[in-house]
């Protein structure tokens, strides 16, 4: 379920908030707003599987306000407010790692090499794997996908829902066809989500 | 034995997808908990990301300002390129400027800077700069068979 579909890519010059106004939206951000992109680059990178090659949440944050402030993704401020426009361009670039990793298109240097705070820089292109999982991930992935059953089935619809999901479904799909309302939907994936948390079999070390 | 005809790693992929955005629908308190829940301290999180914001726009600021000193470093250089050769005392240069001027009435008639109408009161670490600048100037001016001839 997309909540911020409102940060499109392309926004007039006249309404994309300047460099100054975005400094400042970066500042003035509450700690709630900071924990909740937190949470949401993690997610993420979880999502992005082996393609973050060594890429973390951190850097997904920091690559996010770099956009903005290049201008490569503008924040439409009359449209979302800062940290929406931050978690829309998070998916963004996390859908486009992704994709772009299991689709082989070629890397542009500059979106595989991270800059710490130090000035270090690593390049991701150091640990390229291949696309094709090996059977040893295949079967890892597998096993996650049956510790996830495990843990759900006995909610009347998690396990409906997750399959569906899985299976290629929206959400959106998956509230008509079981005919549950949004905040059913929603609540479900949260009570979802504390189920999985716990470290899964595939070892992740999203930093 | 995995289906070969299944993709998991594809099917958590979705799965991650749509659990990454279930941080959206979370309420400030369910995301404190969360991370209580997993060992994480939501005050030390905070001041990292507030960090994180704050490096990145501090690191863009100064690229950008090293990328302004370069464009201004280049203007220089292609300013001491600036055909004809200068007099070396400052009097000399000084008289070099009044002297284009009169003899550049488009320049002085209302192109010119007030640095330039006052060049008689700048500074000497200037004037050099000031005549390159107004050299530049009148061979920007000058028609393109003018220069062709002088070459």
């Amino acid at each position: 379920m997309r909540k911020s579909e409102g940060t499109a890519r392309r926004v007039p010059t006249e309404k994309a908030a300047t460099e100054e106004e975005i400094i400042a939206a970066a500042e003035c951000l509450s700690a709630d707003e900071r924990r909740r992109l937190e949470r949401y680059a993690r997610k993420r990178i979880d999502y992005v599987g082996r393609a973050r090659l060594g890429r973390n949440w951190e850097d997904l944050v920091q690559q996010a306000v770099e956009v903005t402030l290049s201008g490569q993704r503008s924040w439409n401020k009359n449209a979302v407010n800062f940290t929406q426009h931050l978690i829309g361009a998070m998916r963004s670039m996390s859908t486009h790692w992704r994709e772009q990793f299991h689709q082989n298109e070629p890397y542009l240097e500059s979106e595989v090499v991270t800059v710490a705070s130090d000035g270090t820089t690593s390049n991701a292109v150091r640990n390229l794997a291949s696309a094709a999982p090996t059977i040893q991930q295949t079967l890892e992935f597998k096993e996650e996908i049956e510790r996830i059953d495990r843990l759900i089935c006995d909610h009347p619809y998690a396990l409906l829902i997750v399959n569906g999901l899985a299976e290629g479904l929206t959400g959106p799909e998956i509230i008509t066809i079981l005919e549950i309302t949004q905040t059913e939907y929603e609540t479900t994936m949260k009570w979802v989500r504390r189920k999985v948390r716990a470290k899964s079999s595939r070892g992740k070390t999203n930093g | 034995m995995a289906d070969r005809t299944r993709n998991y790693e594809e099917e958590v992929a979705r799965i991650e997808d749509e659990l990454s955005e279930s941080t959206l629908y979370m309420t400030d308190e369910e995301i404190v908990e969360e991370m209580r829940e997993e060992g994480i301290d939501p005050d030390q999180v905070s001041d990292r990301v507030k960090d994180i914001l704050r490096e990145t726009t501090k690191h863009y600021r100064q690229r950008s300002l090293m990328k302004a000193q370069g464009l201004y470093d280049n203007h220089v250089a292609e300013l001491r390129l600036v055909k004809g050769d200068l007099p070396e005392s400052l009097d000399e240069q000084r008289r070099m400027i009044g002297d284009l001027l009169a003899s550049n009435s488009q320049i002085s008639g209302g192109l010119l800077t007030a640095h330039f109408r006052d060049f008689e009161n700048l500074a000497d670490e200037d004037v050099e700069s000031y005549l390159r600048q107004l050299l530049k100037l009148i061979e920007m001016t000058q028609p393109d068979d003018f220069q062709d001839g002088d070459n």
